[in-house]
């Protein structure tokens, strides 16, 4: 799976997912301004192409432009992010996150409630 | 392949020599050109190291050819083996009709319609036969002639050390570093390209293993940093300096360095030169900051050099990569370069243009060794091509033949002969050289050219053809007055005409 990337390129990562999974590059600038990022023109080249050799994002040209393509989905990318996650934090365990999540007042009682009934569908579905 | 050596060596001598002048000349240079002028002008003496390019007169090519003509009589002691003073041996027959050692000699001119045969002879012919007395010198010879081996291969293994040593290197720097991702310092490295006109983004690295802030790369340039957490006016001064050295393309020119260095490896005064061109950039690139700076900012500088070296630990030659600096006295001669620093004037600029073009013409006049078909190095040609021998003649027998015995000046030398017979639709003409080498043509429309060895003995004069053209005649002629007699007793007679016994030819000019 893909390596760690770094905030900023998380940024970039939900700008190119917002646009339906791919976005020209004087797009992910506009949306850079309107979100209140102040970055330079190279910081953003160099982010992107990070992200391109890290194998989230495939660049190619329209005409002069560029074209940015997200290889992973969003959803694919939380979750591997979160396997990671319970891996390193949980001993992979999803139980103790709900733990936490519960006893942090992290999880509200409804969500509690429509965890609880997507679980069990879930598993009587098997 | 030795005659590249040969204008190798040459170009390293003269190379040598602008190295020499260069260094002598640093305290003169010191205040009054610019140190960007003295990191460039490196580039006359790699020119003059990698291009083989003189004029005809120049001062290696005489000092070569001087040490040449010292060196022969030495070696023809040596190697008294006929097959190498033959060569050395010509000049003394004084007929000076040879230009090039070990080939038959031309025709000396005019109007003989008689191109020469330049039949070489395999050498190692000769050497089967020869008593030899000196294996030694022969093996020695052996190894000069594979002499340009000894030199090729570690400048092979030196190429592919570095760029084997640099490509781990790189890769290594880039797996144990961290991209740095703060866009803040992002932008800080972005704002300061677009100031200096760099174009292609340049990438940011931290690697806690490095000494000193270095630039790696050049079509993907990247700076790699120990650490970011700096005072962000060192930050700046920091970026800006290794960008500086990207703009002014150090890099390519160190790789053009270890290029010549490859070439060159037996040559210590070029290491030393790799050396000073490595100093020399560094005070150039420290310059072009400082000239944008005022003299606070310039102090500030300064500052950072100091706590960079501080922080680090220095190693001595970065491959491929340059780093903030290199060592302590660098480092004094550097911030003593920032305190003293002034705007250029128009003095130190004619100062500065006069230098080069002196440097530019001495590369030029002590240029290297021309290469001419004349100066190809005689010694290994007695291994290439050898003199026309008869197979069974000994040493003596040889030397006799290129050394005139006096009884044939002026009796049979220099003459032609002619035979109007019925030949090939035409005459018979043979051709009597003065060094012991006669020539002939069958009729005027035969394409059988002949050539060999003669000798006198009293009246008798002997033709033996060379036998490598395929045709080992033997031929006897009685020299009667001015005429040749042809004597068919013993004689192997010719291919297209055959003389009968008594035949005459006539003696025609004389040379």
């Amino acid at each position: 799976m893909a390596q760690q990337i770094s905030d900023s390129e998380l940024e970039l990562m939900k700008i190119v997912w917002a646009n339906g999974g791919t976005a020209l590059y004087a797009h992910i600038m506009e949306e850079l301004t309107r979100l209140g990022y102040t970055w330079q023109k190279n910081t953003v080249i160099t982010l992107l192409s990070r992200l391109v050799e890290k194998g989230l994002l495939r660049t190619s040209k329209l005409g002069r432009r560029n074209e940015y393509t997200a290889i992973v989905t969003e959803a694919a990318y939380q979750a591997a992010q979160t396997r990671t996650f319970l891996d390193k934090l949980y001993a992979g365990s999803a139980k103790g996150l709900v733990a936490t999540l519960i006893q942090t007042d992290l999880l509200s009682a409804e969500d509690y409630a429509q965890l609880k009934t997507f679980w069990e569908e879930g598993r009587d579905g098997e | 392949m030795n005659s590249i050596l040969k204008i190798l060596l040459s170009l390293s001598v003269s190379g040598s020599l602008l190295i020499l002048i260069l260094l002598a000349a640093k305290p003169l240079l010191r205040g009054r050109c610019s140190r960007q002028l003295q990191h460039i002008i490196w580039l006359v003496v790699i020119a003059r190291l990698l291009l083989p390019f003189a004029p005809r007169e120049n001062l290696v090519n005489t000092a070569f050819d001087l040490a040449y003509q010292t060196m022969r009589p030495v070696l023809a002691q040596f190697f008294p083996q006929a097959g190498v003073s033959a060569p050395f041996a010509f000049p003394v027959t004084g007929a000076g009709q040879q230009d090039n050692f070990g080939q038959i000699p031309r025709e000396s001119d005019k109007d003989t319609p008689f191109p020469s045969s330049n039949a070489t002879v395999d050498f190692s012919e000769y050497h089967d036969t020869e008593k030899d007395s000196l294996p030694f010198s022969s093996m020695f010879l052996l190894f000069l002639s594979h002499l340009w081996l000894a030199w090729l291969l570690p400048a092979f293994c030196l190429a592919v050390y570095k760029i084997a040593a640099y490509r781990h290197f790189a890769r290594y720097l880039k797996t144990s570093g961290r991209e740095v991702s703060d866009p803040t310092l992002l932008d800080h490295l972005s704002l300061l390209q677009a100031r200096l006109g760099i174009r292609r983004p340049v990438e940011l690295y931290t690697n806690h293993t490095v000494s000193s802030p270095l630039l790696l790369g050049w079509r993907r340039p990247c700076i790699i940093l120990p650490t970011t957490d700096l005072p962000e006016e060192e930050m700046h001064y920091t970026l800006l300096h290794e960008l500086t050295h990207h703009r002014q393309r150090h890099l390519p020119y160190k790789w053009l360095v270890q290029f010549t260095l490859c070439l060159h490896w037996f040559n210590p005064l070029v290491w030393r030169m790799s050396r000073e061109i490595n100093h020399a950039g560094e005070l150039a690139c420290d310059e072009a900051v400082i000239r944008t700076l005022d003299p606070q900012e310039q102090r500030v500088y300064g500052d950072t050099l100091l706590h960079a070296f501080r922080e680090g630990t220095y190693s001595q030659d970065s491959l491929g990569s340059l780093a903030l600096g290199e060592s302590a006295a660098l480092l004094k001669e550097r911030l003593g370069a920032i305190k003293q620093f002034r705007k250029p004037s128009r003095k130190s600029v004619a100062f500065s243009m006069i230098l080069t073009l002196a440097l530019l013409a001495g590369a030029t006049a002590t240029g290297a060794c021309v290469e001419t078909a004349d100066t190809e190095f005689p010694l290994l040609r007695p291994l290439v091509s050898g003199v026309s021998y008869m197979e069974d003649a000994s040493p003596e027998e040889l030397a006799g033949k290129y050394v005139t015995d006096g009884r044939t000046d002026g009796m049979a030398a220099g003459k032609t002969y002619t035979y109007e017979g019925e030949g090939f639709g035409g005459d018979f003409v043979i051709q009597i050289n003065e060094d012991g080498f006669f020539s002939y043509y069958e009729g005027l429309l035969s394409s059988y050219l002949g050539a060999g060895t003669w000798t006198l003995e009293d009246d008798i004069l002997v033709l033996s053809d060379n036998a490598e053209m395929g045709h080992p005649f033997v031929n006897y002629f009685r020299l009667d007055g001015k005429d040749l007699v042809f004597l068919a007793e013993n004689s192997s007679n010719f291919i297209y005409v055959k003389v009968k016994d008594g035949e005459r030819f006539l003696c025609g000019s004389e040379e």
